[in-house]
């Protein structure tokens, strides 16, 4: 009690020190994010918003006919 | 008794029983089939090809998972000039893109799409068509995009599959749309990223808010800022310069006028992002002072935001009326020197070439009849609801539609040098001239820069006593927490709410100054034909026996002319056969019905004047502006008809309202001013306010003229209505008319009638009420922020709470406003 673990005392660092590679990691992964979304606004994934919507609602394409071509 | 016998013997069906294709009232002539009752033939028509194709157990329970679903189509008939052109070489070559294995790719306009079901059925096309590879359907913006094999399927075999379910496909003709979408992707892009860096700053600014300080943590604190700094100077430069360019524009606009009131919301907007990111990079590099990078780029991207659901609201509407068709077919049947016909571009013509035009269709060029005599309807461009008679050296012009018979046409002009297409050149260019009209936030841009200013000198000149540094920061608190976030919001998203509403009640805003035109709307005028009337003929008066009616609807469906329509759709449903018609261009026809001789058409050809009552009666409809027409029975007359253009039944109550308003109506009418002027009294109107006989160039000089001291809105639906509806205030075209004048009105409705029109009114009153709302708060906002930034309260993290709080404010405002949809639904 009362002594600190000594492999950290000698690092004479504060704690925090952590932050300096865990916020250019995490702006890392946030231009992840963006040129993820840069790529989905190029193929038009945004394009129409409300029909995909719809889309789901048709289920049953291979009932009466299959179709010949994918 | 007799009247029972006659009826035919047909199941009794309640009037409100719903139809089996669309689910509305089949009123009282219902159309029955296969024992299911049809409110009309075009049902009925789709009703079969689905269940004859197998699709309707699913199209019809697709349809039902989709509330959203408005009435159906209803089945089409097919352009063959369109059908005709998608086949050839060249359209292949211009208007479709090649893809991988020799296919081709094109995007078609399908217009009657509405709910899932639509989707479901256009996207069954690979399945159903040998050659088809894929088929998207986007439904919002009507546009289905076809990968097919031109080898295998011709694409006038798709759009035929596609008219038998009631969707009239046509070609887009691509240029247009493809800027658009370009521009609507570049906003998007720019805000999520603007949005990310926004974040990410914010992420940054909470470590401040919670202690982080230089003082005492120097490195960290130091790293977060610089941290900080990065991610500003991108959101600045890249998102932020889409507002300094248009400060810019701006200022260099006032600098040339010197005047203050040039000035618009982008510069007040600019002035606190650059100052608040100048004092918070000063901040950072010194190491003393206060950031504010969190605050100016959310600031940034929530403004982004709504530039970007301007753009959308805008594209929308944009591309509804791109599904506007060329007016003149693209296409032509040239007779060639040894008299064989060729089908060829209206372009591709030559002077004193030879065209034929069948009956039905339209024709593609202004020329000279040089063969033939026929009918011709040519409200399009005249507005006069009446058929006109044409002969042998009689001109005819670019649009009308042929009703009779054959005509061979020499040359004249074609494209842009008709009539028809100088009208549509004026549209074009005089759209493209207009100034954007400064919105009402725009307005107060000026007004704004003065006040912050006046304000800073005030907070500069208070703060002063406590020291230049706080003078200094108290004005940089001010410049940035009254930087004009909310109320550059307000009015975009608004109308941006506003517009997509409207979009989905089928009215259609291109352009947000009509909104705040509308309300302040004092004088309306109207078209006679297609606006206040229904636009095509009705029997309205008649004396007679009614048994000569149906032996004349017996000649009259041999025909395709409207009189004989007209005639049809007044008689009873069965009628007789006849045989041996014979028609006479201009005049009528006559043939036997059951052993009598029949003939229709008018008075002076038929030449039979006993009995004197029905003679009379022929004069009396003539001098009432109606169309007389004489059905003779073995050469006695036995039916008086007197044929019109019925009035629309809401269009009394519509004027009346618009005098509740206090809005002046005028009538405005191309059609003979006895027709015009039979209405206008009919309406109730003065007789100094119904206009007849007015060209297109008239109608424009006439709106022009009433434009310079009342605010004006002009509604019509024709091409002869286009150049006016561009110089007027706002311009409404309403649906079922030609589509040429969409293009030159900022409003439009795809639903004729007038009701369109009462909730255009209602609803742009509510939306200019949210705008209103949206801008006295976001006053009210900056009048506290600034006189708290002078106090010397603001700090970054106030303004951090309080700007967002405001925005958010705003947002609830736009998108609570009950306008359109949301104030009709319930009633």
């Amino acid at each position: 009690m009362g002594n600190a673990p000594r492999g950290v005392s000698t690092l004479a660092l504060p704690p925090v020190t952590v932050l300096f590679l865990l916020i250019p990691a995490a702006l890392l992964l946030a231009g992840l994010g963006v040129l993820g979304f840069r790529w989905a606004v190029r193929s038009g994934q945004y394009d129409d918003v409300r029909t995909p919507a719809l889309r789901m609602l048709l289920d049953d394409e291979d009932e009466t006919s299959p179709k010949p071509n994918g | 008794m007799i009247d029972t016998l006659s009826a035919p013997a047909e199941p009794t069906v309640a009037p409100d029983t719903p139809c089996a294709h669309c689910g509305l009232p089949v009123t009282d002539a219902p159309v029955l089939q296969h024992g299911h009752a049809f409110c009309c033939t075009g049902c009925a028509v789709v009703f079969d090809a689905l269940s004859q194709a197998g699709l309707d157990g699913s199209y019809y329970r697709v349809r039902a998972l989709d509330t959203s679903a408005a009435r159906p189509a209803q089945a089409v008939a097919p352009d063959a000039h369109v059908l005709a052109e998608m086949d050839t070489p060249r359209f292949l070559a211009e208007e479709t893109t090649a893809v991988e294995g020799g296919d081709r790719r094109v995007t078609l306009f399908v217009d009657g799409v509405h709910c899932a079901a639509c989707v479901w059925l256009a996207e069954r096309l690979p399945a159903e068509l040998d050659g088809v590879h894929a088929a998207r359907l986007d439904l919002a913006a009507a546009r289905l995009t076809l990968t097919f094999d031109p080898l295998r399927v011709p694409l006038s075999a798709v759009a035929a599959w596609l008219a038998r379910f009631g969707y009239d496909a046509r070609p887009a003709r691509q240029a247009a749309t493809e800027g658009r979408t370009a521009a609507e992707r570049r906003m998007l892009t720019k805000m999520g990223i603007a949005w990310a860096l926004a974040g990410n700053a914010m992420l940054l600014a909470f470590a401040f808010y919670s202690g982080l300080s230089v003082d005492t943590d120097g490195g960290l604190a130091h790293f977060a800022r610089y941290l900080s700094l990065a991610l500003a100077t991108v959101s600045v430069a890249y998102a932020g310069m889409e507002f300094f360019r248009r400060a810019w524009a701006s200022i260099r606009f006032a600098w040339h006028d010197r005047s203050l009131a040039r000035l618009h919301m982008d510069v007040p907007i600019s002035l606190g992002i650059l100052v608040g990111y100048a004092q918070s990079a000063w901040a950072t590099i010194t190491g003393h002072g206060e950031v504010w990078f969190d605050s100016i780029l959310v600031l940034t991207a929530a403004l982004l935001t709504s530039r970007y659901l301007q753009l959308r609201a805008r594209r929308l509407a944009g591309e509804a009326s791109d599904r506007l068709l060329a007016l003149v077919p693209a296409l032509a049947r040239r007779v060639e020197h040894d008299g064989t016909e060729a089908l060829v571009h209206a372009d591709e013509l030559a002077h004193d070439d030879r065209v034929l035009v069948q009956p039905g269709e339209v024709v593609p060029v202004d020329g000279r009849v040089v063969e033939g005599a026929s009918s011709l309807d040519n409200a399009v461009l005249t507005g006069e609801s009446r058929p006109e008679a044409v002969r042998s050296g009689e001109r005819v012009q670019a649009g009308a539609t042929n009703l009779s018979a054959p005509l061979v046409v020499a040359v004249e002009a074609t494209g842009d040098a008709t009539r028809v297409g100088q009208l549509l050149a004026f549209v074009r260019a005089a759209d493209a001239a207009r100034a954007p009209t400064a919105l009402l936030a725009d307005r107060l841009g000026g007004w704004f820069v003065g006040t912050v200013l006046v304000l800073a000198a005030a907070a500069f000149l208070l703060g002063l006593p406590h020291g230049p540094d706080v003078a200094l920061h108290r004005v940089v608190a001010l410049l940035v927490i009254s930087c004009p976030c909310a109320l550059g919001m307000a009015t975009p998203l608004a109308f941006a709410v506003g517009a997509g509403r409207a979009a989905r009640t089928g009215l259609f805003v291109k352009r947000e100054d009509a909104f705040e035109a509308l309300p302040k709307t004092t004088a309306v005028v109207l078209d006679k034909t297609g606006t206040l009337t229904e636009g095509r003929m009705t029997v309205i008066e008649t004396a007679g026996s009614a048994e000569a009616l149906a032996l004349a609807a017996a000649l009259e469906r041999t025909s395709l002319h409207p009189i004989a329509r007209a005639v049809e759709g007044a008689a009873p449903p069965n009628v007789p056969d006849a045989t041996d018609v014979t028609a006479e261009a201009g005049s009528g026809l006559s043939g036997w019905v059951g052993g009598r001789f029949v003939q229709v058409g008018r008075p002076a050809w038929i030449a039979a004047s006993d009995p004197q009552s029905l003679a009379d009666a022929l004069d009396r409809f003539s001098a009432d502006g109606l169309t007389p027409v004489a059905v003779a029975v073995d050469g006695r007359l036995a039916l008086a008809l007197g044929l019109g253009d019925a009035l629309r039944p809401e269009a009394p109550a519509f004027l009346k309202r618009l005098a509740r308003d206090g809005r002046t109506a005028y009538l405005l009418s191309g059609d003979h001013p006895s027709v015009a002027a039979r209405v206008g009294a009919a309406l109730g109107l003065p007789e100094e306010r119904v206009l007849g006989g007015v060209s297109p160039e008239g109608k424009r000089a006439f709106v022009e003229r009433l434009a310079q001291t009342e605010t004006v809105a002009m509604v019509g639906d024709g091409v002869n209505d286009a150049a006016a509806l561009q110089a007027a205030h706002v311009g409404v075209s309403v649906g079922g008319g030609a589509l040429a004048a969409r293009m030159a009105a900022p409003v439009f409705a795809l639903h004729p009638g007038l009701a369109p029109l009462e909730r255009l009114f209602d609803g742009s009153a509510r939306v200019m009420g949210a705008v209103r709302a949206g801008l006295a708060l976001s006053f009210a906002y900056n009048v506290a922020g600034a006189l708290a930034a002078m106090a010397g309260l603001v700090t970054p993290l106030v303004a951090a709470v309080a700007m967002p709080l405001s925005s958010l404010a705003v947002i609830g405002i736009a998108i609570g406003q009950r306008s359109f949809g949301r104030a009709t639904a319930g009633s």
